[in-house]
């Protein structure tokens, strides 16, 4: 089924988006889930918190700020990270609704100001660079993954990150940051 | 701030909603699946330009390798697609090396070469088939729908483009059609991968203790390193130099005298071996007949006559002297010895493979008929010292074929090959082949015979054929040819009148 044709389902509310959301974006969603939820009964559980708050919240969503598959995934991360928070029992808790999440003005001049540092950062990095960044530190991607999905050996990998933070850091300010 | 405080901040930084092409990309499907479909595409058609015949496959089959590498744990038709792929490869490269010797047309035509070619086909149609099923197991995992048409497609193509080649199909209509096929089944694959980005979230990558960087690094540089080995060391015929002891037999010292005496020019006669001289026992007449060829482009010289201009080729340097000569047998009906010598009067540039292809007196002229034994061949080079050296030709075959002319006339041919390689050391290297000829019908008034000489004078070649294996007319960028006759008419006094004309 065509990508338009599961966002039509679930925003017309019909009943069968939900099966369908499931049957073809179960796989992404495991594959966003499975590093930041180690156990495998959580992380079922966490799939269908995930596809209970994409019913939900879909209605946030807005093509213009990003894909499907982009909201899809940050969606599914956040749901993930809550509740690896929650089992390791601390940390504060990230929306479920993402991308409309209103945060109190101080939290988004903050958010914007680290935000925008650290977004400029990753954006000036070389593309293979860039997506190596986003799979460690956005998808929580272990070394040992992202060795075997890129083809490398995770000794490769790990001299790679250590270049790119060293290059994050000067770009933030040196050691300092 | 210390590395873990550093790690935590980029976690606790990044954007709520990851950019679209990250989003697309972080995947670990797209990478494996894409060298697997280019892969598969580039080792399923043949372009015979360029060298892409062979450097394409070569790109396919590493890409296939690195494609099916790290899915090998994810089910048993992708572990199968692993193992196929490697056999391939392993088929394959090998290939690649050999190309660049002169011994892959022989390795060709023998029993191995044929169990390679079936062997490599072979495990192109079972991965075929292993990764249509490969991808309907991933989408049964997955859940999703089960639809891989487009692989099996791609199999029952190869199948048909093999049965095409099986019975020689050369028909412009079926093989567009097939062209035609091929791109709608790639276009559909393609799309395939696409559609099954959502069931390829479900696999999972098996690690690699070589990276796939470093593994196209050592395939190349073993690619590398074999060519270049054999481009050097497997460029040219092994040669048994003997030196030539100089020792006839009583009989053959007097044969010789008898040649010398007959009008067998000096220089080539020494060249005989002793079986060669006794082949002319009881001579009656020597017909000889020597001319230098040029084995090099010339320089153009350009005459002006009024208002038109006369552009001829000037050669400064001959640097290939034939000596042909024909030694009459004793006996009621004709029968002849026919010797073609060469000898380089300069230093060859470059030692690669030669070949002397001979048009004897009974090619194309149905007269004459080979004579008794067969033929014979050598070549020599005296070192700094003068001392000779001589050794058999690398190979000397006698070749029959039947052709027919735009007339509808069939001949039945017969030539004389023989392979060898110059000497690296030494000067004056030459040679000489023999065969001996007889009348078939009485009326044989006529003789003609023609030595085609082939010299490699360049490495430039992709893959490495032999003067032997070069069919093209005139000279290429690799080969140049000469050619020198023996042309006479037998009067009927017994006598010869030599009809060569050398400008």
């Amino acid at each position: 089924m065509h990508e338009q044709e599961v966002l039509a389902l679930l925003r017309a509310g019909d009943e069968r988006g939900a099966e369908v959301l499931l049957r073809h974006y179960a796989p992404l969603m495991r594959y966003i889930i499975a590093p930041i939820v180690p156990d495998a009964q959580d992380r079922e559980e966490c799939l269908s918190d995930a596809a209970l708050r994409v019913w939900e919240k879909f209605g946030t969503y807005d093509p213009a700020r990003g894909s499907w598959t982009a909201w899809l995934t940050a969606l599914t991360r956040n749901t993930a990270l809550n509740r690896a928070r929650k089992r390791s029992g601390g940390g504060e808790e990230l929306s479920g609704d993402l991308p409309s999440a209103e945060p109190t003005p101080e939290e988004r001049l903050l958010q914007q100001e680290r935000r925008q540092a650290l977004e400029r950062a990753p954006t000036a990095l070389p593309q293979r660079d860039r997506l190596l960044f986003y799979r460690k530190y956005y998808y929580r991607q272990s070394t040992a993954q992202i060795a075997a999905e890129l083809g490398t050996t995770e000794r490769a990998v790990e001299g790679r990150l250590y270049r790119i933070k060293k290059a994050l850091r000067k770009a933030l300010g040196g050691d300092d940051a | 701030m210390n590395d873990r405080e550093f790690d935590a901040l980029l976690e606790s930084s990044a954007p709520e909603l990851p950019p679209d092409d990250v989003a697309r990309d972080v995947t670990p499907w797209r990478r494996a699946i894409g060298r697997i479909l280019v892969g598969s595409a580039l080792c399923a058609i043949t372009l015979n330009f360029f060298c892409l015949n062979y450097l394409l496959p070569t790109i396919g089959v590493i890409l296939q390798l690195l494609g099916f590498r790290p899915l090998r744990r994810e089910n048993r038709w992708f572990r199968a697609c692993r193992l196929l792929a490697v056999l391939r490869a392993a088929l394959f490269l090998p290939c690649i090396v050999l190309n660049a010797t002169i011994y892959s047309g022989a390795v060709y035509a023998s029993s191995v070469g044929t169990a390679l070619t079936y062997g490599t086909v072979a495990a192109q149609l079972l991965l075929f088939f292993c990764f249509w099923r490969a991808l309907r197991a991933v989408q049964q995992r997955a859940g999703t729908e089960v639809r891989a048409g487009s692989a099996a497609a791609l199999l029952l193509w190869y199948a048909a483009v093999l049965a095409l080649a099986y019975v020689r199909y050369s028909g412009l209509l079926l093989s567009l059609a097939m062209l035609g096929c091929y791109i709608l089944i790639l276009r559909s694959l393609f799309r395939l991968s696409r559609a099954m980005e959502e069931s390829g979230y479900a696999l999972t990558p098996a690690p690699v203790r070589l990276s796939d960087e470093a593994l196209v690094k050592v395939i190349a540089a073993l690619l590398a390193v074999g060519i270049a080995c054999g481009y050097l060391f497997f460029g040219s015929y092994r040669m048994d130099w003997q030196p030539e002891s100089g020792s006839l037999s009583a009989e053959a010292v007097e044969i010789r005298a008898q040649l010398l005496a007959l009008g067998y020019p000096e220089d080539a006669l020494n060249d005989l071996s002793e079986d060669d001289l006794l082949a002319c026992r009881g001579a009656t007449l020597v017909v000889a007949h020597e001319a230098d060829k040029p084995m090099n482009d010339g320089r153009e010289v350009r005459e002006e006559f009024g208002s038109s201009t006369h552009i001829s080729t000037v050669y400064d340097v001959r640097e290939l002297h034939f000596t042909d000569v024909a030694v009459r047998l004793p006996g009621e009906a004709e029968r002849w010895r026919v010797l073609h010598h060469f000898r380089w009067t300069e230093e060859v540039k470059f030692r690669g493979t030669e070949l002397v292809r001979l048009w004897p007196a009974y090619y194309e002229n149905d007269s004459w008929r080979p004579g008794g034994g067969v033929p014979t061949g050598r070549v020599l080079y005296d070192d700094a010292e003068g001392n000779t050296y001589a050794a058999s030709c690398a190979s000397l075959t006698v070749e029959r074929y039947t052709v027919t002319n735009w007339l509808g006339w069939t001949y039945h041919l017969e030539d004389i090959s023989a392979e060898f390689s110059l000497p690296s050391r030494g000067k004056n290297r030459r040679g000489y082949v023999a065969y001996s000829a007889e009348e078939a019908d009485g009326e044989a008034t006529y003789l003609i015979s023609r030595s085609n000489y082939t010299h490699q004078e360049s490495r430039l070649q992709y893959p490495v054929r032999t003067a032997k294996d070069y069919s093209g007319w005139g000279d290429g960028p690799v080969f140049r040819r000469a050619q020198s006759a023996l042309e006479f008419s037998i009067r009927d006094d017994g006598s010869a009148d030599l009809l060569n004309y050398e400008p």
